[in-house]
């Protein structure tokens, strides 16, 4: 499309010179031709949108995030996920920030594929971290023994939904303390260790089910940028905006290809939204997002942001 | 002097209850009614916020594909707006559109004398005149194009939507807060004006066979 594109660029320049440089000399004929269609292919490269600060940007919890990526038939690989023996590494509040959500990523991982063992120690790694945040009070005091009794009795659905709430309690805690900047870095941080799961769960594969919801997250990142906007007064909301620039360039580029017409239908008291476009993800793109990840990752984990 | 500070007074008057409103308007949204029974789980996306009645808020969110949303709306400093919410449901579609532009190519064509044969000159080579033709180049091009995706007014008022999307995509809900009984002129800018307005967003998820329930 870009060669295409190129190619009638340069057409019309080079008649615009002509048609400049021949002025005054002499009448040059013109006639009309048949008008001339071009196709370029059915595939778009739109212009990165503005952000509205009127705007509320909400951004996808982990939880239903890997609710999704589990139905894609990926395999549970708990040798990628953050060591919580790394947590004596995090000492600064930005850090601790970042790497809550990266560990409360990992356990919205573990949950989601009912992988009891490291349940637990993810959940003993949130508490410590959330005493080192101060927001301990925002998570239930007993939420430790309602998880072991869970896991005794081998309850997939109740630690999902403990592991959910958790988020949500910590989430609303920080709202409701005006802590926001402390939220958009556990955000940011869930968000990179959500990206680097997906990105080490399989190789690329031209339209699986992986790739297309690894895709997808062109649509978080806008939502990402508008949330933490609020907060880029805060310096380290500002510094990690700055880090995350080439992925979210990289997301921009992800072309999206024309698909049926869009159609709302009601079955039951349930609305089905149908249509739309799909975002393609090329496996230059994969490679170049895959290796933009682990090292935003890696500096996030070894806690030298 | 004194004026000033009548002024300051007066600005503070008006602005501190709105203020005020904001800060204890914050995680409003855990007050509002959770389908937990019907398996959803609150969703983080969930916003709470002070809102000027008779304003419209905008929120945007990202839902995934095959998972099951229910949105719904509340109001627990005003109850009496309960079930008057009017809300959509909005979605940015890329539409196709042909991009129309004018070049002017300039080629070199033999010159033709009345008769349509070639002219030559002296040395009996072919003359050529330079001709612009103007071309119509037509380019297929994409803009984003807002398409209303559901309005309660065209559901009976409904307080609250669920839905499953066949793709993840982001979506929008533009929310008026009604305004008091009365409407705007019975009510000055006071802090009774604006409300605490919760939206819960709940997912779980979707059906794995098919759409139906």
């Amino acid at each position: 499309m870009k060669k295409n594109m190129f190619k009638w660029n340069v057409i019309a320049l080079v008649g615009l010179v002509i048609g400049f440089s021949s002025c005054g000399e002499e009448v040059i004929p013109e006639k009309e031709e048949l008008a001339k269609e071009v196709n370029v292919e059915d595939t778009v490269l739109l212009d990165m949108p503005e952000l509205d600060p009127d705007m509320a940007y909400s951004v996808p919890t982990p939880n239903e995030l890997f609710a999704v990526i589990r139905e894609t038939g990926v395999l549970y690989d708990g040798t990628i996920l953050n060591s919580p023996e790394n947590i004596e590494k995090y000492s600064s509040k930005k850090i601790q920030a970042l790497n809550f959500g990266v560990y409360f990523t990992d356990l919205a991982f573990a949950s989601s594929f009912s992988e009891n063992a490291s349940i637990l120690s993810f959940f003993g790694t949130i508490k410590v971290l959330s005493d080192d945040l101060g927001i301990s009070n925002a998570l239930d005091a007993a939420i430790y023994e309602k998880v072991e009794a869970n896991l005794e009795n081998d309850d997939a659905d109740s630690l999902l939904f403990l592991s959910n709430d958790t988020y949500f309690q910590a989430y609303s805690y920080l709202e409701e303390n005006e802590r926001g900047s402390t939220l958009a870095l556990i955000v940011l941080g869930g968000w990179i260790e959500s990206l680097y799961i997906m990105t080490n769960l399989g190789e690329y594969e031209e339209g699986s089910n992986l790739i297309a919801r690894i895709g997808e997250q062109k649509l978080t990142v806008g939502n990402l940028m508008g949330f933490m906007m609020k907060y880029q007064d805060d310096s380290n909301v500002a510094e990690v905006m700055e880090e995350l620039a080439d992925i979210e360039q990289l997301f921009w580029s992800f072309e999206e290809k024309e698909g049926d017409d869009v159609t709302t239908a009601q079955e039951g008291d349930v609305y089905v939204l149908s249509g739309g476009s799909t975002i393609m993800v090329s496996a230059e793109q994969y490679e170049e997002l895959k290796e933009l990840v682990a090292a935003l990752r890696k500096e996030i984990i070894e806690g030298e942001l | 002097m004194k004026r000033l500070f009548t002024n300051l007074f007066l600005v503070a008057l008006v602005i501190a209850p709105s203020a005020l409103l904001s800060q204890n308007c914050r995680n409003i949204v855990k007050y509002c009614g959770h389908a937990k029974r019907d398996g959803f789980l609150r969703n983080g996306q969930s916003l709470s916020g002070a809102f000027a009645q008779g304003d419209t808020a905008e929120i945007t969110f990202v839902v995934y594909k095959d998972m099951e949303y229910r949105i719904s709306l509340c109001s627990p400093t005003h109850d009496e707006l309960d079930g008057k919410f009017e809300f959509k449901i909005v979605e940015k579609i890329t539409k196709p559109y042909w991009d129309e532009k004018k070049v002017s190519e300039v080629e070199e064509v033999a010159k033709l004398d009345e008769n349509g044969d070639d002219m030559y000159d002296d040395f009996g080579d072919i003359i050529y005149e330079e001709v612009a033709t103007i071309k119509t180049i037509k380019t297929r091009r994409y803009k984003k194009q807002d398409v209303v995706r559901y309005d309660n007014k065209k559901d009976e008022d409904a307080q609250e939507f669920i839905f499953i999307s066949d793709k993840t995509r982001k979506l929008t809900i533009k929310v008026l807060i009604p305004l008091p009984e009365g409407g705007e002129e019975s009510q000055g800018l006071e802090a009774e004006t604006y409300a605490c307005v919760g939206l819960l967003i709940e997912h779980q998820p979707g059906p794995t066979t098919g759409f139906s329930r």
